[in-house]
């Protein structure tokens, strides 16, 4: 049997004495495509965080590629939530290839210049997601949709085993959540993937397997949602919602259309 | 001008104005870029703190005050770089405690004390050779500082979270570049005094940052920014007998707003 890509056993974090996520137990297969679903203050971004090695566990262990978190991050692709407020910023003045080329950074790198080999790479990951044409257009001066192509980008440019996206569809209007999707399901399948979002259409979007976070974790092999991960999402209140069509996948071309429209 | 130039105090002025702009073109960029002018304010007036130690304990003013404000600054950085929202108040905290430590350790002190006052404004007219040679060997250690990190500083003023998931030092790298714009505002001080020192680090790198297709460009604009800047000042001040660092932040706030104009247009039209 391989080794899971992700292995987490018994994993406790707390934030100020809170347990925000407890008795966490989750493996994720090489080429598993996970969709992370979750209300919003239910641990998604914490378990992500935890996985990246950016927060420490208060309990319990975590292995990726059979290391600790932050040991291997050459081979992880990271697509962060929203960016921390600086590179939102309308003048700074980096352009959309520089971008792409921070993906290649890694310990110890000296030096501003970037080889060609790197140039070439970065331009390649820019294509896979058809922002090449604007490689000189600065960040800041794209549209959300092409900034979050460009962040996927980043995350490519190393041809990562493990690619972590963190509610990628958050500040994108429908149809490029939509480009967004098709992009991501372009993406090689040999790559494993773990997708945060409490967008319920990710569930559209080509993933293998569902976990559903909320202080404990339910996984799911397959792409629907069990009674018990509505109750962990939506609560005591889950019974009364129509949820039934996310019971089993929803269909692409249903999933495009809008709610009301939907049979 | 240029008949100015040939008196041997302007010469120095000349070169002094050279070299502080290079520094706060590189400095000053990456400053802005990680939006850190408040921090780098916040180190300028904690040195008078330094100041006011060094007259107390009678030691030499500018180790101590490299020294304090470097250690200040290294505070400042450590604890804004952990807790991000309550960079405002640690900053304005330590900005307003330094001063006020400086000053009641020089009200303390028995015999000659300076005149506070030739710290706000400096004196770039009478700069000796010994603050020149500083200054060339702080633009050296800025310059090399910056060629080697650039990266890292870029990606971390991009994006700090993906910067430390790829490894990147960006605990290192922010220290470093606080502890770098500590030793620069101190080194300027004494030769641009502080007001000027802070209109050097902002203005211009704020300007080039704008309109420069990457952060180096931006810093080599800024370093050119800030050469006019304070050559035109300097006419200035020697044409009409005006304080110095006063003419050139007068310069160079006359073409910050200046260039806000054709936008501020745009934007009464669009509305």
């Amino acid at each position: 049997m391989t080794q899971p890509v992700v292995d987490i056993r018994d994993l406790t974090f707390s934030y100020n004495g809170q347990a925000a996520l407890s008795g966490v137990r989750l493996a994720v297969s090489q080429g598993e495509r996970l969709a992370v679903l979750g209300p919003n203050g239910g641990g998604k971004t914490t378990l992500l965080k935890l996985i990246l090695g950016i927060l420490t566990p208060s309990a319990g262990t975590i292995r990726v590629f059979g290391e600790e978190p932050g040991k291997r991050s050459a081979r992880i692709g990271y697509v962060p939530q929203r960016l921390d407020g600086v590179a939102e910023r309308k003048d700074l003045p980096i352009r959309v290839r520089e971008v792409a080329l921070m993906g290649l950074l890694a310990p110890g790198r000296r030096g501003f210049r970037y080889t060609s080999e790197e140039i070439d790479k970065a331009d390649a990951a820019l294509a896979r997601v058809e922002m090449v044409g604007l490689a000189q257009r600065r960040f800041c001066e794209l549209s959300g949709g092409q900034k979050q192509r460009t962040l996927i980008a980043r995350a490519l440019v190393s041809d990562p085993g493990l690619l972590i996206l963190d509610e990628p569809t958050a500040n994108i209007d429908p149809q490029g959540k939509f480009c967004l999707y098709e992009v991501l399901s372009r993406i090689g399948e040999g790559v494993t993937s773990l997708v945060v979002s409490h967008d319920l259409s990710i569930l559209a979007a080509g993933v293998t397997a569902v976990a559903c976070v909320n202080g404990r974790v339910a996984y799911s092999p397959e792409p629907r949602l069990s009674q018990d991960m509505l109750d962990l999402l939506y609560g005591v209140h889950s019974h009364t919602c129509p949820m039934d069509a996310y019971l089993r996948r929803i269909p692409p071309d249903l999933a495009r259309l809008s709610p009301t429209e939907r049979p | 001008m240029i008949e100015a130039l040939s008196l041997p105090f302007m010469q120095n002025a000349a070169l002094a104005a050279l070299l502080a702009a290079v520094c706060c073109g590189v400095i000053g960029t990456l400053v802005v870029a990680n939006r850190m002018v408040f921090l780098a304010g916040g180190a300028a007036h904690a040195a008078y703190g330094g100041v006011g130690l060094a007259y107390f304990l009678a030691l030499p003013v500018l180790p101590v005050t490299v020294a304090f404000t470097v250690a200040a600054a290294l505070a400042m950085a450590a604890v804004t770089l952990k807790r991000v929202e309550d960079t405002d108040t640690v900053i304005g905290v330590l900005w307003a405690a330094g001063m006020a430590f400086g000053i009641i350790l020089l009200d303390l002190t028995p015999g000659y004390k300076p005149d506070l006052m030739s710290y706000l404004f400096g004196s770039i007219i009478t700069v000796p050779d010994s603050d020149l040679f500083a200054l060339a060997g702080l633009d050296v250690v800025l310059l090399a500082a910056a060629l080697r990190h650039y990266n890292g500083f870029v990606s971390m003023a991009f994006d700090r979270e993906f910067a430390a998931v790829r490894g990147v030092p960006v605990m290192f790298l922010h220290c470093l570049l606080t502890a770098l714009a500590a030793v620069s505002v101190v080194l300027l001080i004494r030769v641009a005094g502080l007001i000027l020192v802070i209109a050097l680090l902002s203005v211009a790198p704020s300007l080039a940052v704008r309109r420069a297709a990457s952060l180096g460009r931006a810093m080599v604009w800024a370093g050119l920014l800030n050469i006019v800047f304070c050559l035109s000042g300097l006419g200035l001040a020697y044409a009409f007998n005006l304080t110095s660092g006063a003419a050139i932040i007068a310069v160079a706030a006359a073409t910050f707003f200046v260039s806000l104009a054709p936008g501020l247009a745009r934007r009464r039209q669009g509305a």
